[in-house]
């Protein structure tokens, strides 16, 4: 299993650093001067070759690709941002926010798709195969901004269902409203004055186990529900499909009936024997799902002003902040490269014959 | 050989109900987007004189009208010509773009198709929403840019279709009796490969449809098409966004026309590659 781990792990190297490339030439690619557009109507050509100066874009091409490898790709230090902040520091809290959501999301997608696929492949043919197949299309075509539109309309504060049903509604936006915000804060700085562990941005972790707070736990909460909801619907749908197809799959094999005729009950075929066959495609599915949910949780997290990776690649392109936006693009395709040598890795454990086979060659 | 449209549309019709389903959507859409703004008695982009803004629906303005003072029905009927000519466009770009690279890398091989496919693979590595809005921050905030990024970030699907059709029929004897007598590879690859790939490819180019809708539809959402007063279905919904709680109508509408048109290629999509797909059709 090391060997098969190395192997794979050797493959990664090139390809981050095809990453690294991509996003050097990305930044010198974007159009346009960064520095005029930032100074906007109150251009001053002295204090622009001072930006210019201070961001090392005065150097030649050369010259900024060795400072850009050695700062980036070796300190992983992405320099500041046009106001003089570190960029570092915007990703220190939109990384976790978006892993936060994204894995709430995936934990929602997991156990929903699979179940309705495992559903779907034991009724194949059967009105429930129709239902989920049906409603997984219907989720794979649904515009996911538009979803969180109705969302909101039905679950906030005034919204629709407290109109009709009274529901008190729920924030819709943000990540914890102010005084949860506050707590956490307050943490910071005490653990900067060395009184109680730091806090991890992460807001259930910190909510739960280094504030110890409760109703900061459940404002947290209440706050990630609904756009974890919204953005696990077409990854819920995808998996639901695969799942379906691979145990559809495996459903006529012998060892299936094999198993039926010595008497094994039909719930323990399908999580001993089958679930294990299928595994591979499921395992996939879900690797590149969430790897979809890191980088692509745009549209949600702009619809709940969730503070997370995919609206800093909004601002950053709005604002024309390239190197804000490189180093957003660096962070997830990095993200995406890791998940897919741990979705390979996992081959490995799930089925014996990937780790002999790759070694005999 | 001799193909009869008809009979076989019938056929296929009649034998995938959810296709026929998805091909009655997309026929409405594009009936809609084609004759929708001759008819329509009021302008997309001016406000009408007739109503105030958020008035609620009338016999004259069916879906009332938006903060601006503008027609909804106008603006969502002028809309679907936008959102589906715009994912029309890349998605002809997507076919073009990605089976000449398909072809060139399959017809080609060897470290050519090597470095063709390693650069296919790293561009379906990324998700493709997040790759179309670099593409349109690099290229500028401008509609005519959606086309081009929503048409990149489709083309290494085709590209990969395309391959595995060229290798399937390169080797066949057809192919080989052909340049036997001399024909030079871009004829053999318009006459004798393409004609034979032409089913895969209309399969995937409405799936890729769907997906461009949904795409085109994001982006303008965003704020990444530039002008934000043509009437768009995705730029309603950005409008409805930041007038939420007054502007149920047109979020309701705009985003169920988004639905509905990729529904109706999904199903549609699905339909036909279960009607092409030989491998599907054997195991029924």
């Amino acid at each position: 299993m090391l060997g098969y781990a190395l192997r794979r792990l050797a493959i990664a190297v090139p390809l981050l650093l095809a990453v690294l490339l991509a996003c050097f030439i990305l930044m010198h690619a974007l159009p346009g001067d960064p520095v005029t557009a930032h100074m906007g109507p109150k251009y001053d050509e002295e204090r622009a070759q001072a930006i210019r100066e201070r961001l090392g874009l005065d150097k030649p091409l050369l010259v900024q690709f060795g400072l850009f490898v050695r700062d980036v790709g070796l300190r992983f230090d992405f320099g500041d941002d046009m106001d003089g902040r570190s960029i570092n520091g915007h990703l220190a809290t939109h990384i976790p926010a978006t892993i936060e959501l994204a894995l709430a999301a995936m934990f929602i997608a997991t156990i929903v798709g699979i179940s309705a696929g495992v559903i779907a492949a034991g009724r194949a043919g059967k009105l429930r195969d129709a239902t989920v197949m049906t409603a997984s299309l219907a989720g794979v075509s649904l515009p996911i901004f538009w979803l969180g539109l109705l969302a909101q309309r039905c679950f906030r504060r005034g919204g629709l269902l407290s109109e009709w049903v009274g529901f008190a509604g729920v924030e819709v936006t943000g990540r914890a409203s102010d005084a949860t915000i506050l707590t956490f804060t307050q943490l910071e700085k005490a653990a900067a004055a060395d009184l109680g562990p730091a806090p991890t941005s992460f807001y259930l972790i910190d909510a739960a186990f280094i504030a110890r707070d409760w109703s900061a736990f459940t404002d947290v909460l209440t706050h990630l529900a609904l756009p974890a909801l919204v953005l696990a619907t077409v990854p819920t749908a995808m998996i639901a499909r695969i799942t379906r197809a691979a145990i559809g799959g495996e459903l006529n094999e012998d060892y299936v009936r094999t198993a039926r005729a010595k008497g094994v009950p039909r719930r323990r075929i399908m999580r001993r024997h089958i679930l294990r066959n299928a595994a591979i495609a499921i395992v996939t599915t879900l690797g590149a799902q969430l790897g979809y949910l890191l980088g692509g949780a745009v549209l949600t997290e702009t619809i709940f002003q969730w503070p997370g990776l995919g609206q800093f690649v909004v601002q950053s392109i709005l604002k024309q902040e390239h190197r804000q936006l490189m180093a957003a693009v660096f962070v997830i395709a990095i993200a995406f490269v890791l998940i897919n040598l741990l979705v390979d890795l996992s081959y490995g454990l799930i089925d014996p014959r990937v780790r002999l086979q790759r070694q005999n060659t | 050989m001799h193909f009869e449209l008809t009979s076989w549309l019938r056929r296929f019709l009649t034998t995938h109900r959810a296709a026929a389903v998805g091909a009655t959507l997309v026929g409405i859409v594009l009936l809609i987007a084609l004759v929708g703004p001759i008819v329509s008695p009021h302008d997309a982009m001016d406000p009408v004189t007739d109503a105030d803004a958020y008035a609620p629906p009338s016999a004259s303005h069916w879906l009332g009208v938006d903060s601006q003072g503008r027609d909804i029905f106008a603006r969502l009927v002028a809309g679907a010509r936008t959102t589906l000519l715009i994912a029309l466009l890349a998605t002809v770009l997507s076919a073009v773009l990605g089976s000449i690279i398909g072809a060139v890398s399959g017809y080609a091989g060897g470290k050519t198709d090597f470095l063709l496919m390693r650069g296919v693979d790293f561009a379906m590595s990324f998700p493709g929403f997040l790759l179309a809005m670099v593409t349109v921050a690099v290229l500028g905030k401008q509609l005519s840019n959606v086309i081009w990024a929503v048409g990149l970030v489709g083309a290494p699907l085709f590209a990969r279709q395309m391959r595995a059709e060229v290798l399937r029929i390169a080797s066949r004897d057809f192919i080989l009796a052909a340049r036997a007598v001399g024909a030079g590879p871009v004829r053999v690859m318009l006459f004798h490969i393409l004609p034979n790939c032409v089913a895969p490819l209309i399969v995937l180019s409405t799936l890729a449809m769907g997906t461009a809708v949904l795409d085109v539809a994001g982006l303008m959402f965003l704020g990444l098409g530039g002008d934000p007063y043509q009437p768009e279905w995705g730029l309603m919904l950005k409008q409805a966004m930041e007038e939420l709680g007054r502007a149920d109508l047109q979020m309701t509408a705009a985003g169920g026309c988004i639905f509905i048109t990729v529904l109706g290629f999904n199903l549609l999509g699905d339909g036909l590659r279960d009607e092409f797909d030989p491998k599907i059709k054997a195991g029924k």
